[in-house]
């Protein structure tokens, strides 16, 4: 009883979550007007979340190539011969480990640093501070914030799919005797520029999700550090389980009907 | 129209807890109203409800004839533009230095520049003692330099009304007293309506015009500092002699 219990609150909270954030996205998305006046906040935010993040970024994309080129080689053992290497290493990073694996590493680091800014504000009563200046929060705190988001995810995910694939062809070169230039050709055959755009879309949908999680818990937030770190930590949990979500339906939508026609 | 705050029938309950039950208040424009009450009795709920930082359940909040309980977004942004408030904490940003915070209504709702908004942020914070300090950090501050900030931040927007949420909670006697005398000051200087919410009676008395009591849920007494200094008994004689027994739950 006790289970159905919590699995019950569970889904509620969840549904509860997602209108929360459906409604702070259409906020969000008319405060947009406000973007021209807004400049210096969004500029600073993309600072914050890109140049913070790539030591992250470049750590987790230098291993995630590695390891691709060392998985795929040796499931091509007797296959599939040794040129393709290079062509899966590139497909795979630039479809999917790129966007993915950033969006999650990024996600925990920014989501959980907006949900407790944020949620800090509000239980110090600096959200209703901006109130009480007449100063909406959601055009001067989420706004700059989501915008940011979108436009660093992109960005970040080119940086790490350019670290992965070089990531690869170390390994490749050093550990499994593969020459530079047959890893090189691998990398450009079967090249579809439409691969690296469906990357970056994934980029785009999953800057926004971070930005969204990390504001509507951080907004939501009750009580006093206890409950800072609850909205810091439902923040990283909801925008990791939307990332893997969204990346699922993108790829059906993008790679399975947009390209495929 | 009818000048000041004129609040009828006002009610806010948080679940189980009526906070407000069907108060009745007038304030009018540049009295100094105290605020009275012990703690959890719904003296900040009031403040912002004033505001619209919170809705009420029920009841009309006219301040200077217009209907707060019936005002949207845009219209809330138009009133609060003539109120601030000193909250408890400070509630300065704490991503933005002294003189930033000061100066953020200004960049925000005025098109002067960025030195003739640092030049007011500077005559703010010189009048509450705070010259020089305006590139620190929040955290840089003393809980007293916090309070001054908050009170520079509060009047540099020049506002009709200035509210304050228990302006000297947590600050030592000395340190509490020349917030006090701070209040006083500015109220005389810049003539605006306070209303001050508070239990600290040394506060209350010296920034005070007429007080009010708040007790669940309710207004146990109105009336002017003289009348909450001389009665002994009743409600407001067991606050200000700060005694466990009497007409008011001790718990």
């Amino acid at each position: 009883m006790f289970f159905f219990q919590h699995l019950g609150s569970i889904v509620l909270d969840s549904f509860a979550d997602t209108g929360r954030a459906g409604m702070l996205l259409a906020r969000i998305l008319r405060s947009m007007v406000a973007i021209p006046r807004s400049l210096r906040l969004i500029i600073h935010q993309m600072f914050i979340i890109g140049n913070g993040s790539v030591p992250l970024v470049l750590v987790t994309s230098i291993f995630t190539g590695a390891v691709t080129t060392v998985q795929a080689h040796y499931q091509f053992q007797g296959y599939v011969p040794i040129r393709m290497l290079g062509t899966v290493v590139a497909k795979s990073v630039v479809i999917e480990l790129g966007p993915v694996l950033t969006a999650l590493v990024v996600g925990a680091r920014v989501g959980a640093s907006i949900a407790a800014e944020l949620g800090t504000m509000k239980v110090t009563e600096q959200i209703d501070a901006l109130e009480m200046m007449a100063i909406d929060p959601v055009r001067y705190l989420a706004m700059p914030r989501f915008v940011a988001a979108c436009i660093m995810l992109p960005v970040l995910t080119i940086f790490s799919d350019a670290i992965a694939i070089g990531g690869g062809w170390l390994v490749a070169v050093n550990s499994i005797g593969v020459s530079s230039k047959t890893f090189a050709d691998g990398l450009r055959f079967l090249f579809d520029v439409h691969d690296m755009w469906g990357g970056l879309i994934k980029a785009f949908s999953f800057g926004a999700i971070i930005a969204i999680s990390g504001c509507v818990h951080g907004f939501n937030a009750r009580g006093g550090a206890a409950g800072v770190g609850e909205a810091a930590m439902r923040a990283v949990v909801m925008a990791s389980l939307l990332i893997l979500i969204t990346d699922y339906i993108l790829a059906a939508v993008i790679f399975q009907v947009l390209w495929a026609g | 129209m009818q000048e000041g705050i004129r609040i009828r029938g006002l009610s806010k309950r948080f679940g189980d807890q009526q906070v407000l039950d069907r108060v009745d208040l007038d304030i009018a424009r540049g009295e100094q109203r105290v605020i009275l009450g012990r703690s959890g009795q719904g003296k900040s709920v009031l403040l912002k409800l004033i505001v619209g930082l919170l809705r009420a359940d029920a009841g009309s909040i006219l301040v200077d004839g217009e209907e707060v309980t019936r005002l949207g977004k845009q219209g809330l942004y138009r009133l609060r533009q003539r109120f601030s408030m000193v909250f408890q904490g400070g509630a300065l940003f704490d991503s933005l230095t002294v003189c930033e915070n000061v100066g953020l209504g200004l960049r925000e709702h005025t098109r002067w520049s960025d030195a003739e908004i640092d030049a007011r942020a500077e005559r703010a914070l010189e009048m509450v003692d705070l010259a020089g300090a305006g590139a620190k950090m929040p955290a840089e501050l003393s809980g007293g330099m916090r309070k001054r900030a908050s009170l520079a931040r509060a009047i540099v927007t020049e506002p009709d009304y200035l509210l304050y949420d228990e302006p000297t909670t947590g600050l030592d006697p000395i340190t509490s007293d020349a917030i006090n005398q701070l209040i006083q000051r500015l109220d005389e200087e810049l003539g605006v309506t306070s209303i001050v919410v508070t239990h600290d009676m040394a506060s209350a008395f010296l920034v005070g015009e007429r007080f009010a009591l708040l007790n669940n849920g309710h207004f146990v007494f109105d009336g002017d500092a003289e009348e909450a200094r001389t009665q002994t008994d009743g409600a407001i004689g067991q606050f200000v002699a700060g005694r466990s027994e009497g007409p008011l739950d001790s718990l």
